[in-house]
């Protein structure tokens, strides 16, 4: 109950115990009135005006992945005000993944004093632009008082959670002219042999092939593939739709941390890495490489949410006008009948692209029939369409999320179209 | 919470003593009145405090008008007691910790029994002296004191309003 209602309640008694005494004329109610009189005009001259403490916020980090434990302490401090009774109570999205310690507390709070709230708290993906604490100040009585927002905002990214997949052997059809570790198809400088070709003066001697040079009695020397850096375009698949039938939000997370171990290690090989967010919107982040890219990238994946929009129901209005031309794309999603005309046209305007399905464990033997047959149904589904995209020309990576996604994703480059 | 319940009670009990023979059995309903209360208070149902307030004062009027009082005057008291013990307790139900309970609840209930026994002795004393009062110097006296009263409670809350320190983004202030 706040103070305005507390002393609206007072008032309105004590209206009503006079007026009853005054129209039945008796002065034994009237005087019955005295203790609620003195009570509410003593109680509100010893109420004092309430000020809003000074509060700060101190986070362990800013920025974490999702597991990690961050440590929270709230320092709140009356610098020159009155404050009889406070209470502090941390946001609810910190505070309810709360792992340990107080995330309210309530203490008289003197001139000159202060409180410490100290807790660690283990947050999910997201962005957290947090506030300030909810704080709510009054006098004993509670005649005064005063309930809102105490201002000290700070923010806290926590990134999904991956394990490196390492180097990712792309090979697009078109490279950039920065060293990487993409494919070029084009011979050079590199490690991953091409072909030969008949020695011409200049060659270097030790690119001589000898066992060639035996056979055909002319030196022939090596070609080795140059290694480039490439466009590389990520692109989550956020339609709910299609995430509902295999659960929901979790299966949504393996492919939110599948985009973010494939755009860490697409950005570690220095490539421009490109992520897309394909859902509710479309949220893009335009290609770019190093440590900052690498940066926006986890950021945005920090904030992707499912949902859906009449637009972006489907595959079809992927903006693949966007992407290079030539350039890699890899999709993350469990995809859904209907899809693979998109992909086979993004195949077709020349892009290497790359399906990345995580699918979650078998369902337990609990479940009911129905149910199991549902399951068996969309997997079957799944399966024949992705005997249609192979056909093609699409890499396709199928991810158990209980194993490790590097040697899918590595398997499923090697592989030839 | 236990401190808000037992002072409600007793100052229901002292109220409803007297007025128990006027009416029988029907004032046996009225005991509905602490039993809905308790019920509301212990499920942390603030909007219950007021209309408990109001029963137990209304309950003692009656008690005063058949020449009951003294516990009329206790029931007051005791229900003041109740309102403001169980309004903190409710405020502070949504703290996780209170490290300086004791102490807190020490001060509130003197200064809450302190306020609403100043007022049961001044209405003691006036009961003691039988002032007579003619009835308009009455009506007079009670309108000056409502004008007093809500003069206060504009001033403090036009205070509330213009207080610099407060910067709050939501504030819900107090008059």
């Amino acid at each position: 109950m706040d103070g305005a209602r507390k002393v609206g309640g007072e008032l309105v008694l004590l209206a009503l115990v006079l007026f009853t005494g005054l129209v039945l004329a008796q002065p034994a109610v009237l005087l019955v009135a005295l203790p609620i009189a003195t009570h509410l005009t003593l109680g509100l001259a010893l109420a004092r005006q309430p000020t809003v403490p000074q509060v700060t916020r101190s986070l362990s980090t800013h920025r974490t992945h999702e597991g990690d434990i961050v440590e929270a302490e709230l320092s709140v401090r009356n610098a020159d005000g009155h404050l009889d009774l406070v209470m502090i109570s941390e946001e609810q999205k910190l505070a309810r993944h709360k792992a340990e310690g107080t995330t309210s507390l309530a203490a008289p709070l003197p001139i000159g004093g202060s409180v410490l709230l100290s807790y660690a708290t283990r947050p999910p993906r997201g962005f957290y632009p947090l506030e300030g604490p909810r704080t709510s100040v009054r006098d004993l009585l509670g005649f005064r008082s005063w309930e809102g927002t105490a201002a000290c905002p700070t923010r806290l990214w926590v990134f999904p959670r991956f394990d490196p997949v390492g180097r990712v052997g792309l090979s697009p059809r078109q490279t950039l002219s920065f060293p990487g570790s993409a494919r070029s198809r084009r011979g050079g400088e590199g490690v991953q042999f091409l072909a030969t070709r008949p020695y011409v003066p200049g060659d270097n001697l030790r690119r001589i092939n000898w066992k060639a040079l035996a056979r055909r009695n002319q030196p022939v020397v090596n070609l080795y593939e140059q290694e480039r850096a490439a466009n590389v375009t990520v692109v989550l698949d956020g339609r709910d739709r299609i995430y509902l039938p295999l659960g929901g939000q979790e299966p949504f997370e393996h492919a939110v941390r599948a985009c973010a171990a494939l755009c860490d290690s697409a950005v570690r090989d220095g490539h421009r890495t490109s992520l897309l967010l394909y859902g509710e919107r479309l949220e893009w982040v335009f290609y770019g490489s190093g440590r900052i890219q690498r940066e926006r990238l986890l950021q945005e994946l920090a904030r992707a949410n499912l949902g859906l929009s009449d637009a972006f129901s489907d595959l079809g209005n992927l903006p693949s006008r966007l992407f290079p031309s030539g350039s890699s794309v890899i999709i993350v999603s469990p995809f859904a009948p209907g899809d693979e005309e998109a992909l086979g046209l993004l195949r077709a305007r020349g892009y290497d692209v790359l399906a990345l399905v995580p699918i979650t464990s078998p369902p337990e033997k609990t479940e009911q029939e129905p149910v199991r047959l549902a399951r068996r149904l969309i997997a079957l589904e799944r399966e024949l369409m992705l005997q249609v995209l192979m056909s093609a020309g699409i890499r396709i990576a199928v991810w158990d999320v209980g194993h490790p996604l590097g040697p899918v994703i590595r398997n499923a480059w090697r592989r030839r179209q | 919470m236990i401190v808000a319940i037992a002072a409600y009670i007793a100052g229901f009990g002292l109220a409803w003593g007297p007025v128990i023979t006027h009416g029988f059995p029907w004032t046996l309903a009225l005991l509905i009145c602490p039993g809905v209360w308790i019920a509301a208070v212990t499920r942390g149902r603030g909007a219950a405090l007021a209309p408990g307030l109001y029963a137990v004062v209304a309950v003692a009027v009656w008690a005063a008008m058949v020449e009951a009082f003294l516990p009329a005057l206790g029931a007051v008291v005791l229900a003041l007691v109740a309102w403001d013990a169980a309004g903190l307790e409710l405020w502070m139900r949504k703290a996780e910790e209170a490290p300086d309970r004791p102490q807190i609840w020490r001060a509130m209930l003197l200064r809450s029994s302190g306020l609403a026994a100043a007022g049961a002795l001044v209405a003691l004393l006036f009961h003691q002296l039988e002032l007579s009062l003619p009835f308009w110097g009455l009506v007079g006296l009670l309108v000056a004191a409502w004008v007093a009263l809500a003069m206060l409670h504009r001033r403090s809350a036009r205070h509330d309003h213009t207080s610099p320190s407060h910067t709050g983004a939501d504030r819900k202030d107090s008059p």
